[in-house]
């Protein structure tokens, strides 16, 4: 690879998260390969246009691209918009991070806790804020919410999902499902809370995560409430860890298919050297970006489980969405 | 084309814009089309209105004179304050019709040479072409003005910003040829 | 003011002030103005260039350079929009309406003197306003919610549709539904729905606004002169021929103080309105410049300098408002400022709280950089606006190929997509015979760019109303914009009817 120019695909806008994460990347990955590495920024359709862009292009090791794993399979699971499913379509070369996800409510609001969430939910439907119907986010949302067994409205539009944690401060919706990561400023600054963590297990050591319910797990609130609602606890568990599972495919590194084992062995074996770089590593902690590295089998792994079990919840979505249409 | 018939035809082109939006709008979901159609009948409404006036002017002007003010854009307002309408050099109003096709070809050379050679070959190649065919410049201006594109976009856009620009489609083509 | 913020102030302005800091700015200013000028590139093309260049900088230089090219940007874009009819940035297409007239009539020196003053005093403007917003930042932004934004957005259409249906009211309100209709192309948030994409992936995210202003002003502009057979932009005037002064036109902020502290105002506000707040700005101080005139109404459109002033002013206090929702809860007033946000990320400034408090001074070293870079665009600008104006005596035939040119690279480069290329040529003759027919391009745009604001908000405050959400009548603000829009509506009648009375 040395002395070529590799054209590095970002499926979002320079100054996002996958900007942020390929730009980090950069410096330490074009030092192991020997090779230029270009950002090329290409906005479009959630991701899809990148994702297309780089299953289409030459299988040569020249282009490389970042993926938003969850949200190409959610995209390939409802089926409203052609997406490449990374789980068939690409080469995957190793994940940066995993997604983790939870449930937020406002720092004001009186809902503090899983237990007001429940007792609220017996006397009105709850209202949830969400940027886009089919977005990760929304899935989380919707599906937490029929796991839990509670009346759920969604008020769509926002425009991203900073702005939908400030209609949740501002108290106008009660809760809204973030990634952990991408919120923590606020949650440091009591803006937003945690309420449900969207995990078998807690998502991190923050502080304020400690005593937040899990939801998934044999002793998760998934389990516990399809008890009292007299569901099947054991669907329930499964189909908690299908959600999970989902949302943490995460951030991928992919090539397009057909790559040549050599160079898929090259390309696989320096990306993994450079996520686990000190100073990739240090980089990524002054960025205040999480990293949760794993190889390509791995990762390979993750999507083929997630694929089949997401699937699950398919009637779910669907029946949400026929009401947010109608 | 009389100009007449040429404003009109504009404004059926637009009608038909809206009419396709509005047939495609049946097919969305009650909350997806709610907007779009508060939209689309009256933008159709009144794109047919227009239509009408364009086709039957005296009508047009009848309304205006009720209305007080040029209310169809039958005739160019009249320029109270300040100056003349546009003429040429010699006070006569400039024949257009050739002129614009003539225009409207060029912008054509344009978009197909950047689609075939990309911004390196195409922009260049458009300068030299224009500058020698349409402004009838020497051969050796014209191929400095097309060099100077030329050494804008290379140094700025490929060398110092690294900008990928789009190599055009016989690139493409020559290239899965050579594979 | 407290003084903390006082102290911060001092602190920041001593950094940006002090060897060789100030270079950062310097040079970022001169590289923004060049990128500025070149139609279709922008400070914003510039700040996602420079991302990569400045992975390893420390925050001090980050900042002072992107505040440059925040800076730096505006007002070079508004000098393309008088001598060409061609908008370097989106804001500056307002600019164009009465901007190109007067350097068609030979102006052009005038012009530009106006808008350099206008350009810096509206921007000292909006940064005043985000420093005197700090210890409230974050409250002042929570205030604004859907129905604020609705009714914005209202207030905006409301603006251009009575100011230009001057000429032809079916035909202006006709170009509003017509862009307004081309704004709902694309992924529907709200039902995951595709609307009118025929099929085509890339119209899953709509039309870009960059190719379309490209398009129907820039390049229609150049099928224009070309079809008329202009000889030059100034008419045929030679160099010395030219009238105007920018002393004059400078002067004229001064002599139209009323007008400037208005159009700052807007600029200020609608500069905070997430998105779309810079490219309306201008038009709606435009606007309200007409509606608010006392005389020579009918000026406007032709040549009169208040159609200059009031844009400028908005669309530079803007620069300073889009930094507040970006420093106060990291949201992005403007794409410029979202490319601010993920440098900060990138180099562990997390906006917010945080930023506020214990990095202050480093919030002002941006915001000086900022005001910095306003003011030598302009002094620079006004330097150069003897050179600049001579590109109005060049011959059109040898200018149009390359300010074509350069209009579909920046349809291109906006997105790195060809097909942008073909949406801005679309335009391109779309515009030009909306120009030739008499039809007015500003509120097919300015529809366009507010329509998804509208759209979104309607829908997200008629359900929170519906399910008890929120109560309209109890937001103070919301109230007020419904007043400013009814009174917006009423006022060319009352106008009429007064000056029909006074009439003997």
């Amino acid at each position: 690879m040395a002395g070529k120019r590799i054209r590095w695909l970002v499926p979002f806008a320079a100054g996002g998260g996958y900007d942020i994460y390929s730009r980090l990347l950069e410096p330490h990955l074009q030092k192991r390969l020997g090779a230029e590495i270009v950002p090329e920024n290409m906005p479009g359709a959630g991701g899809i246009v990148a994702a297309t862009t780089l299953m289409r292009s030459r299988p040569d090791g020249l282009t490389l691209g970042i993926l938003n794993a969850p949200g190409l399979l959610v995209a390939a699971m409802t089926g409203e918009t052609p997406a490449p499913n990374p789980a068939t379509d690409f080469t995957v070369l190793g994940r940066i991070v995993r997604n983790h996800a939870a449930l937020f409510t406002g720092g004001r609001s009186p809902l503090r806790s899983c237990d007001d969430i429940l007792a609220e939910a017996a006397i009105r439907p709850l209202v949830f804020g969400i940027s886009e119907v089919g977005s990760t986010n929304f899935i989380n949302a919707a599906v937490a919410a029929f796991l839990l067994g509670i009346r759920a409205e969604f008020i769509a539009g926002y425009p991203g999902s900073r702005e939908t944690s400030l209609a949740v401060m501002r108290g106008e919706v009660d809760l809204a499902a973030f990634t952990f990561e991408s919120v923590q400023d606020r949650v440091d600054t009591r803006d937003l809370r945690p309420i449900l963590q969207i995990g078998t297990t807690s998502l991190s050591a923050h502080p304020f995560l400690q005593g937040v319910p899990l939801l998934g797990g044999p002793e998760g609130l998934a389990v516990r409430r399809a008890i009292e609602l007299r569901r099947d606890p054991r669907r329930a568990e499964e189909d908690a860890g299908a959600l999970i599972g989902l949302t943490r495919t995460g951030i991928l590194v992919g090539a397009p298919p057909g790559l040549e084992n050599v160079l898929f062995r090259c390309l696989e074996e320096n990306l993994h050297e450079t996520l686990a770089d000190p100073a990739f590593q240090a980089a990524a902690a002054g960025a205040r970006r999480s990293l949760d590295i794993g190889r390509a089998d791995e990762a390979e792994a993750d999507l083929r489980a997630a694929e089949g079990a997401a699937a699950r919840f398919v009637p779910v979505i669907r029946d949400v969405m026929s009401r947010m249409r109608s | 084309m009389t100009r007449f018939s040429e404003k009109a035809l504009f404004t059926l082109l637009l009608c038909l814009f809206a009419v396709l939006v509005l047939s495609l709008t049946a097919g969305l979901g009650r909350v997806a089309r709610m907007v779009p159609l508060a939209v689309a009948v009256p933008t159709l409404l009144l794109l047919i209105g227009q239509l009408c006036m364009d086709l039957a002017p005296r009508l047009a002007e009848g309304l205006s004179r009720w209305e007080k003010r040029d209310l169809f854009s039958v005739e160019p307002l009249r320029e109270k304050s300040l100056g003349r309408i546009e003429t040429d050099e010699n006070g006569e109003p400039s024949p257009r019709a050739r002129r614009e096709r003539t225009a409207l070809l060029w912008l054509s050379v344009l978009g197909c040479l950047v689609y075939l050679f990309g911004f390196l070959a195409g922009l260049p190649a458009h300068i030299l072409l224009y500058w020698k065919m349409r402004s009838q410049a020497r051969w050796a201006p014209s191929a400095v003005a097309a060099a100077g594109m030329l050494i804008l976009l290379y140094l700025l856009l490929v060398q110092v910003l690294e900008f990928p620009l789009y190599r055009g489609r016989l690139w493409d083509w020559l290239s899965r040829a050579s594979m | 003011m407290s003084e903390s913020i006082l102290q911060s102030a001092w602190h920041g302005l001593v950094l940006v002030l002090s060897w060789p800091n100030i270079l950062y700015p310097v040079i970022g200013t001169l590289l923004a103005m060049a990128f500025a000028f070149v139609p279709g590139l922008s400070g914003v093309t510039l700040m996602a260039l420079a991302i990569s260049f400045t992975l390893n900088w420390e925050p001090l230089p980050i900042l002072l350079v992107f505040g440059a090219f925040i800076g730096g940007a505006t007002f070079m874009g508004s000098v393309t929009a008088i001598l060409f009819n061609i908008p370097g940035t989106t804001p500056s297409a307002a600019t164009m309406i009465d901007g190109y007239p007067m350097a068609r009539q030979g102006h052009a020196k005038t012009a530009i003197g106006c808008s350099a003053m206008s350009s810096a005093l509206g921007s000292t403007f909006g940064i005043l306003v985000l420093i005197a917003l700090i210890p409230v930042m974050r409250r002042a932004i929570l205030a604004f919610g859907p129905p604020e934004f609705l009714m914005l957005a209202v207030w905006g259409l409301v603006t251009i549709a009575v100011i230009t249906t001057r000429a032809s009211m079916v035909k202006g309100l006709a170009a509003g539904g017509i862009g307004f209709l081309i704004s709902f192309i694309g992924f529907d948030p709200r039902t995951a729905e595709l609307r009118y994409t025929l099929g085509s992936p890339y119209l899953h995210d709509g039309l870009g606004t960059v190719p379309v202003f490209l398009g129907i002003f820039a390049l229609a502009e150049m099928i224009h002169l070309s079809a008329t057979g202009r000889r030059t932009i100034s008419g045929g005037r030679r160099m010395e021929e030219l009238k105007g002064s920018i002393w004059k036109g400078a002067a004229s902020v001064f002599r139209n103080f009323g007008l400037f502290l208005r159009s700052s105002i807007i600029g200020t506000v609608v500069g905070m309105i997430p998105a779309v707040g810079g490219t309306v700005a201008g038009f709606v101080a435009y606007g309200q410049a007409v509606l608010t005139a006392r005389e020579g109404k009918e000026r406007f459109g032709r040549g009169d300098i208040r159609g200059v002033l009031a844009p400028e002013a908005a669309h530079d206090a803007k620069d300073g408002a889009s930094l507040v929702p970006t420093l106060a809860f990291g949201v992005p007033g403007s794409e410029g400022t979202a490319l601010l946000l993920g440098v900060l990320t990138l180099h562990g400034l997390i906006p917010g709280k945080e930023l506020l408090t214990t990095r202050l001074d480093l919030v002002f070293v941006l915001i000086w950089s900022l005001f910095l870079s306003n003011w030598m665009t302009s002094l620079l600008g006004v330097a150069t606006v003897g050179q600049l104006t001579r590109l109005t005596v060049i011959r059109t035939e040898l200018l149009i190929p390359f300010i074509s040119g350069l209009a579909v690279l920046g349809a291109y480069v906006s997105n790195a997509r060809i097909e942008d290329v073909a949406i801005a040529l679309l335009f391109g003759v779309c515009g030009y015979y909306m120009k030739k027919q008499g039809w007015p391009r500003v509120p097919l745009v300015l529809a366009l760019v507010l329509g998804p604001l509208f759209e979104n908000n309607l829908h997200i405050t008629l359900r929170l109303r519906r399910l008890g959400r929120i109560r309209i009548w109890s937001r103070p603000i919301a109230a007020f914009l419904m007043l400013l829009t009814l009174a917006t509506l009423a006022l060319p009648f009352i106008q009429a009817r007064l000056s029909r009375r006074a009439r003997p």
